[in-house]
């Protein structure tokens, strides 16, 4: 599946922006697309080695992809029945072809950023969906070190996130994407395209099902015959839509489009091909998801600090369950997948499900910036900020996030309200000003003393809080209790009562 | 962060297990506690790096923090971190923020909600332990097994850091693999300390911590850190 284009064209240098025949259009880009026919499949969960993906049409149905590859696209579901009885038939998850695209489109970002992709779906029966992704490489050809290490190394990011494609150079997006289809050499000017084009057959251009059966009625075959008829009497018979793509393939038309942009948030979800009753075998959706997250976050230069994990339920003794939802913190924004894994994966074994689960879907919605490259190895502060980071998520995962918690002071009189468990991922430093001497621990809850203690040193007074209902009015004090115990007591000036409030530990 | 403190550089290095540093003779590589009483009865002149101390309380409220405290100052400086695990009450921030901790790299783990919360502490004491961000450690385990101790231990020694646990006096004449142990109690206003066992030293002293080092300059210099 993935041969790609021989690359003998290519290393002639390319011509740069309004130099020579590139003036006609808006620049010399260089496109590369990838031709994805296996994606409906791969956009799945783990489909088994008889699984085949079709796609229908009222009451036809038809195979588009296979997990074996051992029967033809676009083969009639019936008919492949009969050879193969044990066939496992799946429709087709658009949602999840899309998001495979967008997944794609992510890690595409890491070569180029005008990023594009397009569903053509087919217009007949048994015909086949095309998937096509492009991405400027003009710009990055120099940097990767040529054309085919750029290829190399798309190709083994694609095959990293499970998806083979065949590959496609031209100096327009939709000859990229015919000579991705029929496998060909790369071209590398607008010159080089017309011989180019020439030899390819119909069948890789992206026409209607109608203009392609006028022009094989018309015993047309290939692309540089239907290119060599006259422009008007072609227009006339093939209309204008259809002129206009014939343009932007010839680069005679610019080909305006909206790039890719991630979009703000992440959403995904995976359906299970079976139920999963055992949460251990959540760690493959969840493995696929972040890794899809990961690819994301990377794109966006970003990371996360919020997750959100959500399972659907079947429907069991008849009761519908409600999705069961996990949420999660990381002490520090991330997009270190197998951290991320290994926190998700806690979280799951936790929770408790109320029947087998049929999808997971993974939200993530609240993104920063993570604060060290995780590659810096001279920064040894950051690199322990960072480890320190790693084992407080792997603690609140298990302890739960309230269990965890770091001591920040608060401006107020009452000791009880001059300081907060803070959570161990906020990241305000408390800034106030230092009071007076106070013990080391403070009780939880001050503790009723039976007799007055032995005082030792001054009283201080602290009045305070008498406007917002927590009114204090106390006299505190060092005191001496049993067994060499030195408390910090006072006396509430209330009730007369005298409370131990802390220890001098 | 302009730590000018020249403890923090010693600090950092000395909490290194993967740096070897030249010491006289065969005195194991420690951490000053900055209580000059205890450092000078102790070989190596401080807390055992890599290695659990047990600190035995004939009471709680004794000053048995305290004594930790210059060590938690100087680590959280040097851009290091601390944590208390099941600590018995609330480490009370304006005490600590005064000290001179550098509060943002101080956790507080508090397992008490969970079911199993004694497990839960030595499983997380024994986590932080094997973190080199964590110099130090201090964990309240009045019961603690011999099988776990063994666990914290190791953690301990893969990391280097300095695990500080705080036991019962109760608990003083039972088998133990600590390097360090000190008795802790107070005698009037002071805190009387007694080494009990410390390995590559000799026990059997008895003595008072004095007041630990001066910390105004530590102060100013965690307040610029702050702001």
């Amino acid at each position: 599946m993935n041969r790609r284009p021989p690359t003998s064209s290519i290393d002639a240098p390319l011509p740069r922006a309004g130099e020579g025949i590139c003036r006609k259009v808006a620049a010399a880009s260089l496109w590369l697309a990838a031709h994805l026919p296996r994606l409906p499949l791969e956009a799945l969960l783990q489909p088994p080695a008889n699984a085949a993906v079709t796609d229908s049409r009222g009451s036809r149905r038809w195979i588009i992809a296979t997990a074996d590859n051992t029967l033809a696209a676009g083969l009639d579901l019936g008919l492949a029945r009969v050879r193969r009885p044990a066939l496992l038939a799946l429709e087709r998850q658009p949602l999840r072809e899309r998001q495979s695209l967008e997944t794609l489109a992510c890690a595409a970002y890491g070569f180029g950023d005008r990023i594009s992709f397009r569903v053509d779906e087919a217009g007949h029966d048994f015909g086949l969906p095309r998937f096509t992704l492009w991405l400027e490489i003009g710009a990055s050809l120099k940097l990767f070190g040529g054309l085919q290490t750029l290829l190399d190394k798309i190709d083994r990011e694609f095959a990293a996130l499970g998806h083979s494609a065949s590959f496609g150079v031209a100096p327009t997006l939709e000859a990229a994407a015919a000579i991705a289809r029929a496998n060909t050499r790369a071209v590398a000017t607008l010159e080089e395209l017309p011989d180019a084009l020439a030899g390819l057959p119909l069948s890789v251009l992206t026409l209607p099902t109608d203009v392609l059966n006028l022009l094989a009625d018309s015993g047309l075959t290939h692309t540089g015959e239907v290119l060599a008829l006259p422009r008007d009497a072609l227009g006339k018979r093939v209309g204008q839509a259809t002129m206009n793509y014939l343009d932007r393939l010839t680069g005679a038309a610019t080909d305006a489009r909206r790039w890719y942009r991630p979009p703000a948030r992440f959403a995904r979800r995976l359906n299970f091909l079976d139920e999963i009753e055992d949460s251990e075998r959540l760690a493959f959706p969840l493995r696929r998801l972040l890794g899809e997250l990961a690819c994301y976050l990377r794109a966006r230069a970003t990371g996360v600090q919020r997750l959100r994990l959500e399972l659907a339920h079947v429907r069991a003794d008849g009761v519908d369950h409600p999705p069961t939802a996990i949420e999660f913190n990381f002490s520090a924004a991330t997009r270190d997948e197998a951290l991320m894994l290994r926190v998700a994966r806690e979280k799951l074994a936790r929770a408790t499900m109320p029947a087998p689960a049929r999808s997971l879907t993974l939200l993530a919605e609240h993104f920063a910036v993570p604060t060290s490259s995780q590659h810096d190895l001279f920064d040894t502060r950051m690199h322990t900020d960072e480890e320190a980071a790693a084992v407080i998520d792997r603690l609140s995962a298990r302890l739960g996030e309230q269990a965890l918690w770091r001591p920040q002071c608060v401006e107020d009189h009452r000791p009880e309200r001059a300081w907060r468990a803070a959570a161990v991922y906020e990241v305000t430093p408390s800034t106030t000003t230092l009071p007076r001497a106070r013990p080391n621990f403070l009780l939880r809850r001050p503790q009723r003393l039976q007799r007055p203690p032995p005082i030792v040193g001054d009283v201080e007074r602290i009045e305070s809080g008498w406007w917002d209902g927590a009114d204090a009015r106390r006299d505190y004090f060092v005191c001496e209790l049993e067994r060499g115990t030195r408390g910090w007591a006072y006396v509430d000036r209330r009730d007369g009562q005298i409370y131990l409030h802390g220890l001098w530990a | 962060m302009s730590t000018s403190s020249p403890l923090s550089l010693e600090a950092s290095l000395a909490a290194r297990s993967d740096v070897w540093r030249g010491v006289h003779g065969a005195r194991p590589p420690t951490e000053a506690s900055g209580i000059a009483s205890l450092d000078t009865r102790l070989p190596g002149g401080g807390w055992p790096l890599g290695a659990l101390s047990e600190l035995l309380l004939e009471a709680s409220g004794i000053g048995e923090l305290q004594l930790a405290l210059p060590l938690l100052v100087r680590l959280t400086q040097a851009g290091r971190h601390v944590a208390f695990v099941a600590a018995p009450q609330l480490p009370y921030a304006p005490a600590l923020a005064r000290a001179g901790l550098v509060l943002t790299r101080t956790l507080v783990v508090d397992p008490q909600t969970s079911d199993e919360a004694a497990n839960e502490a030595i499983g997380a004491a024994e986590q932080l332990l094997r973190t080199p961000a964590y110099g130090a450690v201090l964990a309240w385990m009045p019961n603690l097994r011999e099988a776990d101790a063994r666990r914290l231990q190791l953690a301990a020694e893969s990391s280097g850091n300095i695990g500080l646990i705080y036991r019962p006096a109760r608990v003083a004449g039972s088998a133990n693999i600590a390097a360090l142990r000190l008795k802790l109690a107070r005698r009037e206003t002071r805190l009387e300390i007694e080494i009990l066992k410390v390995r590559g030293g000799r026990s059997g002293a008895r003595f008072f911590a004095d007041e630990p080092a001066p910390l105004r300059a530590v102060i100013s210099v965690d307040r610029r850190d702050a702001a």
